[in-house]
């Protein structure tokens, strides 16, 4: 599927720098001098379950504070969107897009991406399936542009069609000055990874460095 | 193109055991139906013990009233007793909702900020530790038999538990919605209605259920000591009089209102968190 950027403009991100990195977790050394260096502004973390790429995730969006750092993007004004759904299950998916990435209903509708769910947004989020939630909370995040996007496995609960769908927003939103870094078991995301540098944990503890398993073309 | 051998496809069919056959009849009595039958049971178990022990005299009068003695005492009693009964009802009820919003939105403000925590903490816990009903004479000699004393007396007496209660509810946010906040920076004690409520509504109805046992309580011994009606008040004056079915009838109808109360308070809440049982 074609990538349709929607400005002229390519901002450039800053990439992802993380250097000197060490953090203990319930008496356990998870990450020890952890360095991590891309100049990509897509990045995906693979590993098996339970390896850091949460918790790595966590530490750069400051939800988790370091023991010792000498260098990592700052935290301010990073959004995190984890496997857990978010959404406010008493509002519905239109206000839980609007009431927190603060814009108007008509700016929602206006989005590309509105089209994708569009038919289930007026539902209160109780009401949604998990696929619909998970539809709803990438789209707040990809309409917030944060400087940093951190998804922990934003493709959950969805199938191949709409995985193929939302890949080209998270990657026209990489192009468009959001570094965006997500953690994803699937395989169905083409588009994301030829678009990204792909890190692969080792599962080991703790975690000194993650091989480079491709870089963005 | 092969051709079915149905003459070989019985043969192999033949040898094949022979499943046992399933029980075709049906359960003689539902699960919800022998629920029911609990139910009723428990219910009927109470007043089929009492009438026993009154039929065979295990127990006298002066310790345990006769049933029908309990029903003339409907009769007896002046005025009606369904008017007693309903002002304790009007002051239990305008009490305990006065006291559930008061506490709501005492522990909702003491959430604001960690200084205003810090600054009106203390002071809540220490009245919170204060039996209600010791607070009774204090509240006779401030508002004598009115009927604002007693209202007043049922919020005091519940109002700081559900205070506290909610202001636990609303530190021990969940992470990922710590997180959600966070992520697009929103501080969520400004997010009262969308967000507050709800989830306070979520958590605080083992709360409530208690501080409604707290209540009935708190207005029986306010009307004990200074009422001139109400359930309270007729459990006074029949203990002057050894009207022992009296008092009977009291609790009983006592029991019924707490009862009542107690599940219009689960099926209402239950409407109230509607997202929660879907």
């Amino acid at each position: 599927m074609a990538v349709s950027i929607q400005s002229c403009i390519i901002l450039t991100s800053e990439g992802l720098q993380v250097v000197g990195l060490s953090y203990i977790r319930d008496g356990v050394q998870v990450f020890k001098d952890f360095s991590l260096q891309s100049a990509a502004s897509l990045i995906v973390l693979r590993g098996a379950s339970g390896c850091g790429k949460t918790t790595l995730l966590k530490l750069l969006s400051g939800h988790l504070q370091p023991q010792r750092v000498e260098y990592m993007p700052s935290a301010k004004g990073s959004c995190l969107v984890l496997q857990e759904d978010s959404l406010l299950p008493w509002m519905t998916g239109m206000e839980n897009i609007c009431k927190f990435a603060k814009i108007s209903s008509c700016e929602v509708c206006q989005h590309p991406m509105y089209k994708l769910i569009s038919r289930f947004v007026d539902k209160k989020a109780y009401q949604m399936s998990y696929g619909q939630r998970r539809m709803v909370e990438l789209f707040r995040a990809i309409i917030h542009r944060p400087p940093y996007l951190y998804l922990d496995e934003p493709f959950n609960f969805l199938d191949e069609i709409n995985i193929n769908a939302v890949a080209p927003f998270l990657v026209e939103l990489s192009l468009t000055g959001t570094t965006v870094v997500l953690s994803n078991h699937h395989k169905e995301d083409i588009e994301i990874q030829r678009s990204a540098d792909v890190f692969k944990f080792d599962g080991k503890f703790p975690v000194n460095s993650i091989d480079c398993l491709s870089r963005q073309v | 193109m092969q051709t079915l051998n149905h003459k070989k496809i019985a043969q192999e069919e033949e040898q094949l055991p022979v499943l046992a056959k399933p029980n075709k009849k049906a359960p003689r009595i539902s699960a919800s139906l022998k629920l029911k039958i609990l139910t009723a049971i428990g219910c009927l178990a109470g007043p089929a013990i009492w009438i026993c022990l009154k039929h065979f005299d295990i127990v006298s009068d002066r310790y345990l009233p006769a049933p029908i003695a309990v029903l003339d005492a409907f009769r007896e009693v002046e005025p009606n007793i369904l008017v007693h009964f309903a002002y304790t009802s009007f002051r239990l009820v305008a009490g305990f909702i006065a006291g559930a919003v008061a506490g709501i939105m005492i522990g909702i403000f003491i959430n604001r900020s960690e200084s205003i925590n810090r600054l009106l903490s203390p002071s809540l816990q220490s009245m919170r530790s204060i039996p209600a009903i010791a607070t009774v004479p204090f509240f006779l000699l401030w508002f004598g038999f009115s009927e604002w004393g007693k209202i007043i007396l049922v919020v005091t007496g519940i109002a700081f538990n559900v205070a506290i209660a909610t202001h636990q509810v609303l530190r021990d946010i969940p992470e990922k919605d710590r997180i959600l906040f966070k992520s697009f920076d929103i501080d969520p004690t400004t997010f009262v209605v969308q967000y507050s409520l709800p989830r306070i509504f979520e958590a605080l109805l083992p709360t409530l259920r208690f501080s409604l046992t707290t209540a009935v309580g708190v207005v029986i011994v306010s009307e004990l000591l200074g009422a001139q009606i109400g359930l309270g008040y007729l459990i006074q004056t029949s203990r002057s009089t050894f009207s022992i079915h009296v008092i009977f009838l009291c609790m009983l109808l006592l029991g019924v209102l707490n009862s009542l109360l107690d599940i219009a308070l689960t099926k209402g809440w239950s409407r109230l968190v509607y997202w929660k049982s879907n």
